[in-house]
């Protein structure tokens, strides 16, 4: 849905280099394509709908600032997820009460209503687990929802944050590991509750 | 914890050079341990692509929005070392003055000590400015050609060897029309290259 490699590269290229030349309708163009990509990395690191929204559009004019600097060697795609990391971690600094320290955060999967209604057990689970996203270091989140979320690749990541390939396998495996933790926690409470409602 | 590490996230996310998936592959097939570990991580991400995004404003509103708030001018491209054919237009007029000042200084000295010699004011080291005449002709020639400081408007080498002042002066206006010169060549070079900057602002 999101993926620009499978849209025209040549085209891509090219509404580039005119943006570059200053026509803001190609750079309009641009935005289009990849609104959908930036939106969900921000809202997965923002974790609030509002403070996406507005660091999307921070990222656009930020990445429009920056289009001078942008050098064809790598995808325009990861380009623009950096800056929209970026974006989001500075808006989550000015949000009061955010840490982005690397310090355990406070989540957890059992942040959910209660209701036995299987429809609806996936959609909790889900959404307790980005609770348990948005509690992770900040460092680590980006990582996970580039790569989860942006569909990045390890190369990718590690360009857009600025950190060793190697930093981006071993902090996705921390983020991973410690999601994993709570979604076992998370089931074992579930089954605790089907066995306390059946007693 | 996997037998494979973080090979096994690598393999999930599609990380691994085709001869490493084929041995994650292998060993996938007789680790029941290393499967469920991978199941677990599929069902992980599953469930984290699966949460709900909330409602965004739709991409053409967006746009609109983004549009009427971008800057008029944005950064200038990222500029790179500059090479040295690119600062040859820029270098080379200095380069020719430099060369200029050096074979003028030269040439005049050895023109100057071979007078004195001739005028027998170096004594018993007259003998080695005369040694060679073949060399001070040489030497008058290339100065001559250079339009140096001797001869220049009529006057004689003896006649500015004795006035210091005159040597200075005379000096110093062949070095002036030099430097003119070089400054305004980088006049018109400077005027091309803001005529250029302005051609790009008006695509803009």
């Amino acid at each position: 849905m999101n993926s620009v490699t499978e849209r025209n590269a040549e085209m891509e290229a090219e509404l580039i280099k005119r943006a570059k030349h200053g026509d803001s309708a190609a750079y309009g163009e641009l935005v289009s394509w990849h609104y959908d990509g930036v939106i969900r990395v921000v809202y997965h690191l923002c974790g609030d709908a509002q403070v996406a929204q507005d660091a999307a559009q921070d990222a656009f004019i930020r990445a429009w600032s920056k289009l001078g600097e942008y050098q064809p060697r790598g995808p325009f795609r990861s380009w623009v997820y950096r800056i929209a990391a970026n974006a989001a971690l500075d808006a989550l600094r000015r949000k009061p009460g955010e840490r982005l320290d690397d310090g355990e955060g406070p989540g957890s999967l059992t942040e959910r209503t209660p209701g036995p209604e299987a429809a609806y057990l996936e959609k909790e689970r889900a959404q307790a687990l980005q609770a348990a996203v948005r509690a992770l270091p900040a460092a680590a989140r980006a990582v996970l929802v580039l790569r989860e979320y942006g569909e990045l690749s390890y190369e990718e990541i590690a360009a857009a944050l600025d950190i060793p390939a190697g930093t981006v396998m071993s902090r996705l495996s921390y983020a991973r590991g410690r999601l994993r933790e709570l979604l076992r926690a998370y089931q074992r409470e579930t089954e605790r509750d089907y066995v306390a409602l059946g007693a | 914890m996997s037998h494979l590490e973080h090979k096994l996230e690598a393999y999930l996310d599609g990380a691994l050079d085709p001869r490493a998936s084929q041995a994650v592959e292998a060993h996938l097939n007789i680790c029941p341990a290393c499967q469920a570990e991978l199941d677990e991580l599929r069902q992980l991400s599953h469930l984290l692509r699966a949460a709900p995004l909330p409602e965004f404003t739709p991409v053409r509103d967006f746009k609109s929005q983004v549009l009427l708030q971008l800057p008029r001018q944005q950064a200038a491209p990222q500029r790179h070392a500059a090479s040295p054919m690119q600062l040859l237009p820029w270098l080379a007029p200095a380069a020719v003055v430099l060369g200029w000042i050096f074979a003028q200084v030269t040439l005049n000295l050895a023109a100057l000590v071979s007078l004195a010699g001739q005028a027998g004011w170096l004594g018993h080291l007259a003998g080695w400015t005369a040694s060679a005449p073949e060399q001070s002709l040489g030497m008058f020639a290339a100065q001559a050609a250079l339009s140096g400081l001797l001869g220049a408007q009529g006057r004689s080498g003896l006649e500015l060897l004795g006035s210091a002042d005159l040597l200075v002066l005379e000096l110093l206006s062949v070095l002036l029309i030099q430097a003119a010169a070089a400054a305004l060549y980088w006049a018109a070079l400077a005027f091309v290259w803001r005529g250029q900057a302005q051609n790009l602002d008006n695509v803009r």
